[in-house]
């Protein structure tokens, strides 16, 4: 007599899968301005990809770091600066999902109900990415128009919010 | 009584964390049992009494993270470009995210109903679990792992959930477990909590009781369990291989001073002129003790997925019960085991349910094999303190080794009578296997030369049409 006993499959959800993938597209799309920059950030997805498959931290982090790489390359050249900054935010908010991704696979499996719980984490990185790049392209704006004072006033907040960092 | 109080795990506390689990009448969860609860007066119960412990740590998930910042400004600065410059503010940023969010509440409702505390073997069981948030604040990332007893395996859905709970807000899931012999308690909810960045992590485990107990019914049509010859005193429905008081026509004797006058043959008195006396055969109650085998050796099954030879010995047992005390004997049960295990020959309803959760229930007929060692001698000696001279003794046992089957031996020296039911754990796949078949096959055959019935249960074979198989030769 056998009994069909339920395994604990701790593999990421699929919800998982695609909260990574999608930013992680976003990005590459992003850094498409410049075709080496393009290839590069197109394998960065594919090791996002098999990193999240395979609840690998390491090969997600590899990859966020590739694809990072590809968006500032894309920077470097001729890209405008608000898709620089998506697709920087982007990367940041596909390795959070991903990372976050893995977290909850080990706990709680592929079985359980986290579509609510993975969604929120990711729109909530997502709003902190996106405030952080409004800031940034704000202030790229107000500093290239000519105005040197708003500059050193950012200057002024940052260093201020990185001895608070460094504090904390 | 306070919160402080319920928290057990004082050292794990840190200033500031509001952590509680709720105490609940145990009335408000009694009417959400549903009307099988009534059939064991003694089963459990969802019940409060919570506890909660927390332990609070940092993820570190966030780490590392300011290597963007720096990159991005390696890349800005090298290259003379602004857009790199601007990105590598996302890794100040995300450095600093964990540090700000504030650590989420857990204060958790915990209540978990089963829905039949008293099942069957194999019953699916369903156990519906709902978790209130108490907290002021919402819990952002909530993963939720229920206790399920190490023993109960899940059929269906998952004792797992994720959640994302605001004040006051609730969330249910539900999965199913087998059932299996025994009493089983829950063990607590583990509740990982996590602020929204989920750089800190809150463990805690909130106690909800509840409990299930499985204790399988008697079988109502058991197969008539054979016992061995018997000599005793007590008038009882088991043909003794003796003469005296009773229905059946044993033996005529001579007269003896003292015979009742209503059984001398007065026909065979006029034909011979001398007193005859007949004797019927006398029907005796017999005292049995079921005695299992449950040492940690004899937890042996022929494949993983197939029961055990001490799960097969205590069904076995349990049927031998009905059988036995249908037939009017006086019934008891004890093992060969490393703690004391003995339930005093008996019948009756009032036995009949004692011996029933006794065989499901007893730690020393646990289908987990115990921890330690059995010294099979002072389990005997032990054994031989209870067993009053003409009790039978009817030993549950793989006979897997030589230990047992000389006890056997010597129980039936002294007297006992013995009768042998063994569950065959053996396998057929390699060679080591086949010796240990060979081996018990010779035990048995041993055992059988002795005079001792053994009965050898295949295990794709019921209890009665082994005992059917065995009669044939069977020799009391």
């Amino acid at each position: 007599m056998t009994v069909d006993y339920e395994t604990f499959d701790r593999s990421p959800s699929p919800t998982g899968l695609a909260l990574t993938v999608v930013p992680a597209v976003v990005a590459a799309l992003a850094s498409a301005m410049f075709l080496p920059a393009a290839a590069v950030a197109l394998l960065a997805v594919l090791v996002l990809t098999v990193g999240v498959r395979n609840a690998s931290r390491r090969l997600l982090t590899l990859g966020a770091v590739v694809l990072f790489g590809a968006v500032l390359l894309a920077g470097a050249t001729e890209a405008p600066t608000a898709f620089v900054l998506a697709g920087a935010g982007a990367t940041v908010v596909a390795w959070d999902a991903g990372t976050n991704a893995v977290t909850v696979g080990r706990q709680l499996g592929a079985a359980a109900d986290t579509r609510r719980l993975e969604v929120v984490h990711a729109l909530a990185t997502t709003g902190v990415a996106a405030v952080v790049g409004i800031v940034g392209f704000g202030a790229f704006r107000l500093a290239s128009g000519g105005q040197p004072t708003v500059g050193v006033a950012l200057l002024l907040l940052a260093a201020l919010l990185f001895s608070y960092l460094l504090d904390s | 009584m306070t919160t402080n109080e319920r928290v057990t795990d004082d050292e794990h506390r840190r200033p500031g964390i509001a952590d509680s689990a709720h105490f609940r009448d145990p009335s408000d969860t009694a009417d959400q049992r549903d009307g099988r609860g009534a059939v064991d007066a003694d089963a459990p119960t969802v019940d409060a009494g919570d506890t909660v412990t927390v332990e609070e740590h940092r993820t570190e998930r966030w780490y590392g993270i300011g290597m963007l910042a720096l990159l991005g400004l390696g890349v800005g600065v090298l290259t003379d470009t602004a857009a790199p410059l601007l990105a590598s503010g996302f890794g100040l940023a995300f450095a600093g995210y964990g540090t700000v969010t504030s650590p989420p509440p857990v204060d958790l409702d915990v209540e978990r109903t089963v829905a039949d505390p008293a099942p069957e073997p194999g019953d699916h069981v369903e156990v519906t679990v709902t978790v209130t948030n108490d907290a002021e604040r919402t819990v952002p990332d909530l993963r939720l792992i229920d206790g399920v007893p190490d023993r109960l395996g899940v059929v269906a859905g998952t004792p797992r959930h994720g959640a994302v709970l605001g004040p006051g807000e609730s969330t249910t899931f539900d999965y199913a477990v087998r059932a299996e012999r025994g009493a089983f308690e829950f063990d607590g909810l583990t509740a990982v909590a996590r602020d929204v960045s989920g750089a800190t992590e809150r463990v805690a485990v909130v106690g909800e009781h509840s409990s299930l107990r499985c204790v399988p019914r008697f079988p109502t049509d058991p197969p008539p369990f054979p016992l061995r010859a018997q000599t005793v005193q007590h008038t009882g429905r088991y043909p003794g291989d003796a003469g005296g008081a009773g229905v059946e026509f044993y033996a005529t004797r001579e007269y003896r001073r003292g015979d009742p006058l209503s059984r001398v043959d007065w026909k065979r008195t006029a034909r011979t002129g001398d007193l005859t006396t007949v004797d019927f055969r006398v029907e005796r109650t017999v005292r049995v003790a079921l005695v299992f085998d449950t040492r940690r050796s004899a937890h042996l099954a022929p494949s993983p997925h197939e029961p055990s030879a001490v799960e097969r010995a205590v069904a076995g047992g349990t049927t031998a019960y009905a059988s036995l005390t249908r037939a009017g004997h006086d019934v008891g049960v004890g093992a060969v085991a490393p703690d004391e295990c003995w339930l005093a020959p008996g019948r009756g309803d009032t036995h009949r349910e004692e011996a029933r959760h006794f065989l499901a229930t007893h730690p020393a007929l646990s289908p987990t094999p115990p921890a330690d060692d059995t010294n099979v001698y002072r389990a005997t000696q032990r054994l031989k303190r209870r067993l009053t001279a003409e009790t039978q003794v009817v030993l549950f046992s793989p006979l897997h080794d030589d230990l047992l089957a000389d006890t056997v031996a010597r129980l039936d020296a002294h007297g006992y009578a013995v009768v042998v039911v063994s569950p065959d754990p053996t396998a057929t796949d390699t060679t080591g296997h086949l010796v240990a078949r060979g081996e018990r096959r010779l035990r048995i055959a041993d055992l059988r030369s002795r005079n001792i019935p053994v009965v050898d249960w295949h295990p794709d074979e019921d209890l009665g049409h082994a005992l059917v198989r065995t009669r044939r030769r069977w020799s009391p």
